[in-house]
């Protein structure tokens, strides 16, 4: 490696953005347990809602629906985000009630328009499967309990990270990694300012920010709901009305529509609303399209494979 | 019989006894010592972390948050360390750190919701910040290429000057800029309300929607920093340390008088040792006598050796067992008169690494470690060839060299004529003790360091605090400057060059019929126009950035010139100088929750060194801070007072802290003398000596334990002429 290559690594672990880890250390027979839970439909009230309903990872992690459908074909309040790399993020929920991927397990599985189940019944249905018993002994003493399977499923969830994006080689200095475009919108995209939230290993995750900063984005879209109303549901405070956790953007490109009541059906939308309510800057058609290309290049693998 | 009996209960009590010492001196574990005292260690690593990182976030140093997470998680795995507490802590220790731990866990919570409000904020206010220097200077240029001006463009362009002096000079956030700001800003908005219909009103709206945002936004975001950083998450964890710190004091206490109480039962073991050789001695004088006087009476003697040989072998099966407890508990050495080894117990033997034949003959000054002066052992030599028993603990070397301590008794073994014949040396390994011994003090000195790095740290956030707000106008200069030249024209003057060297052959010709040769002058002209605009935008944002460069070399020069001392008069205000050293103190006073009452009346000014005598000050209103801190009262409060009388004035500070007991008063400025657990007795000391060569004096009062203290400088007011030659 020559001196200017290592110079620009140099750099670039300086960027803002980060890589995701090639790996993390899993407990392998939770995962595997968690995986068969994650994909098990026992866990709602009728059999017919599993976790990858709505969160499937051949759709990056998603459903790409406006809002998501429970158990009787009912509409949910909130869009789904994505299941990947959630283990990365500060807290869960677009309103951060829950601090853990086990801890917000507790919100799908008991909601009525979810899965609208209880553990009481969950617990109970899951011992009648041998299968499961004899799995849960083997990795937890006493079996099947509410907090085993949300052990399991959160381990299973943290495994879902996605490496090796075309940005992340870049980061790792790979400079053939992105095209000059690509590069030029990761410069705008930190100039803009879009940087100052979307930053850290998960392109966001790890703060609150009100939606709307610099405009009224709901006094523009109007017929307010509940779920607009954000953390204000979690704490009570009046400055944290319509207030959410900062989505990552990691495989952004696949996770469409955009935001949590997904209004934005392309990223070219979703930038342009960001940059009016979040920045209040103008971005010429150009900007917008090289930053749109930048976001593109996160898209990253899962188990080796290119996610599409 | 009755007495053999007697005899082994008396063993087996001790055998007990010595395996109950023993274990109860092994309580103290160091591997669970280290475990726990690693975490808190860590804990107090990532506490004053988490204060350098918030500045850093607060000053746009930082980029990303991830850090902060993963912090978090560190911090919890220690917190989760600190819920075991190692097994020699008591009932009462647990509850102490079980509840330090909780009231470090309280203000960790508020810190964690203050911390999300600061995040939050801070990422709309920095954007912000960054854009309107850029914002500002782009409206001025859109104004300026216009060619023709209304009286509406002009207006806006006079508006968009003042804001922009206004924003781009602001290097502190007073009050007073502060509310000029926000008059500007009104003149804006109430622009942009009144000229709908110009061409910039959405551009120039938007730009005064961000200047709001900084205005609303920055006051709240340093609120949220000061209140963060004043959180006494510090404190806390000091409780944590000084509640672990009483318990592993206690412990290894209890450790060292099990330790004592074995080593007497060694003592107690030899007495019984020597009345067994007595008891076996006497029979077998017995003996002898009634085999020369009874030997006709065959029956009765071999009844009576009967007897006899019962009573040797249970007596030699005593001392057996004797030896065997006191071999295994303790190191023994017989030696000659001369110190040569005679006898050596396995125990001394593991312990000196030699083997028995090495030390058998050998003079015990092979052990001998240069930690122990020639006194030391003369002592020793003469208490024992006297007759008597020495006692103390002596540091020896192994074979392989490494150093052990034992506890030592040597007791002369006497010969009939009462005269030492030899000397017995029993010995226990204290080797441990000794260096848990000076593990604490190494923790007391890593304390005291801890707490001049936290000093430092107060210091940094004044620096920071000055230094950061400059740093942001730096920062968008150098943006702005790097922006201007990766957009600059001069990368299509080489796409001129290779076009010339194309046609070299036929210049002429290229330049009068090739339409991209008759229209290059009029690019050129273009071009050389263009950049000379644009290397004048860059010289005047260098020269900006030079001018916040030079600041802050002012600023930390100014910085620089607290700590030194340079000896030259200079006329003052008391007043100047009181408030000077308060402003130094100034962030630690407010995050200690220290109020300052200052009663000053109008004084003539002081002819000083400002330097020595701003030192003074300093110090004084430090050591107040901490002697109120130290009270744990909460009406925390210095009074600041100075009265002058005809050729000197008075200044003094008093506190209503823990107060000075009288004994203290006498020695309190003498080097070296300290009551604050990570003082250096240096302050006041020095602070003595400088109003002393000012031809002043610094004085004490203090009314007792409790009562606060009152300390009092006395400066003239002309410094004392210097005599010459």
């Amino acid at each position: 490696m020559n001196d200017s290559a290592t110079l620009l690594i140099r750099a670039r672990t300086r960027e803002p953005i980060r890589p995701v880890p090639q790996s993390i250390p899993l407990d392998g027979r939770k995962v595997a347990l968690g995986k068969k839970l994650f994909h098990e439909t026992a866990l709602s009230k009728d059999n017919t809602v599993s976790c990858v309903s709505c969160h499937d990872l051949h759709k990056g992690g998603t459903d790409r629906r406006v809002r998501s459908v429970g158990i009787h074909q009912t509409e949910g309040e909130i869009n789904a985000p994505t299941v990947f790399n959630s283990g990365m993020h500060f807290k869960q929920f677009w309103d951060g009630r829950a601090d853990t991927l086990a801890d917000q397990v507790d919100g799908p599985i008991q909601t009525d328009k979810e899965m609208g189940s209880t553990w009481p019944e969950i617990v109970n249905k899951l011992q009648a499967i041998p299968a499961y018993a004899t799995a849960f002994h083997e990795i937890y003493p006493d079996g099947i309990q509410r907090a085993n399977v949300k052990d399991a499923i959160a381990e299973f969830e943290k495994s879902l990270i996605t490496p090796n994006s075309r940005f992340d080689k870049y980061l790792r200095g790979d400079n053939a990694a992105i095209t000059d475009d690509e590069k030029e919108g990761y410069r705008k995209f930190k100039g803009y300012g879009c940087i100052t939230c979307h930053q850290g290993a998960n392109v966001g995750g790890n703060l609150f920010q009100p939606l709307g900063v610099m405009g009224d984005y709901f006094g523009d879209r109007g017929n307010i709901t509940k779920a607009d109303l954000g953390r204000y549901n979690v704490t009570g405070n009046e400055e944290d009305k319509f207030t959410f956790k900062v989505p990552g953007l990691r495989n952004i490109a696949l996770t469409a529509p955009y935001f949590h009541d997904g209004s934005a059906q392309t990223l070219e939308d979703a930038v342009a609303v960001m940059a009016k309510y979040q920045l209040d800057r103008e971005l010429p058609p150009k900007d917008k399209e090289q930053i749109v290309l930048f976001l593109k290049s996160l898209t990253g693998e899962y188990n080796g494979k290119l996610l599409e | 019989m009755k007495r053999a009996f007697l005899l082994i209960a008396v063993i087996v009590a001790l055998a007990a006894t010595s395996i109950f010492l023993r274990q109860k001196a092994g309580e103290f574990s160091d591997d669970q010592h280290n475990g726990f005292q690693t975490a808190l260690w860590q804990i107090k690593h990532l506490d004053i972390t988490f204060n350098e990182d918030l500045l850093a976030a607060r000053f746009a140093l930082l980029d990303n948050y991830d850090d902060f997470q993963t912090r978090t998680a560190q911090m919890q795995q220690s917190l989760e360390v600190l819920t075991k507490p190692p097994a020699f802590i008591t009932s009462i220790g647990q509850q102490a750190i079980a509840q330090a731990r909780k009231k470090y866990l309280g203000v960790l919570e508020k810190r964690q919701k203050l911390f999300e409000r600061f995040k939050t904020q801070n990422a709309a206010t920095s954007n912000s910040r960054r854009y309107l220097p850029v914002a500002l200077e782009e409206l001025a240029r859109r104004l300026q290429e216009k060619q023709t001006k209304t009286p509406d463009d002009l207006e806006l362009q006079a508006i968009n000057a003042d804001l922009s002096r206004l924003i781009l000079n602001r290097l502190s956030t007073s009050d007073a800029t502060l509310e000029q700001a926000q008059l500007r800003m009104q003149q804006f908005k109430d622009w942009c309300i009144q000229h709908p219909q110009h061409p910039e009103a959405h551009f120039a709206a938007s730009l005064a929607r961000h200047a709001q945002i900084i205005l609303s936004g920055q006051g709240e975001v340093d609120a949220l920093t000061y209140q963060l950083m004043a959180l006494p998450t510090a404190e806390a964890i000091q409780d944590l340390f000084d509640a672990y710190q009483t318990e592993v004091t206690s412990a290894l206490g209890r450790t060292q008088q099990y330790r004592a109480l074995l080593y007497m039962l060694g003592l107690v073991t030899l007495i019984i040792l020597g009345y067994g050789f007595k008891a076996l001695s006497a029979a077998n004088l017995n003996l002898e006598q009634r085999v020369r006087e009874r030997t006709a009476d065959l029956e009765a003697e071999v009844a009576e050796r009967k007897t006899t040989e019962e009573k040797l072998r249970e007596t030699l099966q005593s001392l057996a067992a004797i030896n065997n407890v006191l071999d295994r508990a303790c190191i023994i050495a017989r030696t000659d008169r001369q110190g040569n080894i005679t006898y050596a117990n396995d125990n001394f033997c593991r312990i000196s690494g030699y083997s028995r034949e090495e030390l058998l003959n050998q003079n015990h000054r092979i052990l001998k470690s240069s930690d122990h002066s020639d006194t030391f052992f003369k002592e020793m030599w003469k208490t024992i060839a006297s007759g008597e028993v020495w006692h103390g603990e002596i540091k020896n070397i192994a074979k392989n060299g490494t150093a052990y301590w034992v506890n030592t008794t040597i007791g002369p073994m006497l010969d009939e004529q009462g005269k030492p014949k030899g000397f017995m040396a029993i010995r226990t390994d204290i080797t441990e003790r000794k260096r848990i011994e000076t593990e604490v003090a190494q923790v007391n000195r890593q304390l005291i360091e801890a707490s001049r790095q936290a000093g430092m740290a107060e210091v940094a956030t004044g620096v920071l605090h000055n230094v950061g707000n400059v740093l942001n106008s730096v920062n968008v200069s150098a943006t702005l400057v790097t922006d201007s030249i990766q957009a600059s024209k001069v990368s299509s003057l080489p796409k001129v060059v290779a076009l010339l060297d194309a046609h070299t052959a036929n210049l002429g010709q290229f330049f009068t019929s090739d339409p991209k040769g008759t229209g290059l002058p009029h690019y050129l002209r273009q071009l050389s126009t263009h950049l000379t605009q644009e290397q004048q935008r860059v010289l005047e944002e260098l020269s900006s950035l030079r001018k916040n460069v030079e600041h802050i070399k002012d600023i930390v020069a100014m910085q620089q010139s607290f700590a030194k001392v340079c000896g030259v008069s200079e006329t003052i205000h008391v007043t100047e100088l009181i408030e000077d050293a308060i402003r130094m103190n100034n962030v630690s006073l407010q995050r200690h929750a220290v109020s300052v009452r200052k009663d000053l009346p109008a004084l003539p000014p002081i002819n000083v060194d400002k330097h020595k005598a701003l030192q003074i000050l300093v110090n004084l209103i430090r050591n107040a801070k901490h002697a109120c801190n130290d009270s744990g009262r909460d009406d925390k409060q210095l009074v600041i007072s100075a009265i002058s009388s005809e050729t000197a004035v008075k200044i003094s500070v008093a506190d209503n802290g823990v107060g000075i007991p009288a004994e203290n008063l006498n020695r309190i400025f003498n080097h070296g003398f300290t009551t604050k657990k990570a003082g250096h007795g240096f302050g006041l000391h020095s602070g003595a000596n400088a109003a002393r060569e000012m031809g002043g004096t610094l004085t004490v009062q203090s009314d007792g334990v409790g009562k606060g203290a009152i300390f009092t400088v006395e400066l003239p007011f002309q410094p004392p002429q210097k005599v010459n030659g």
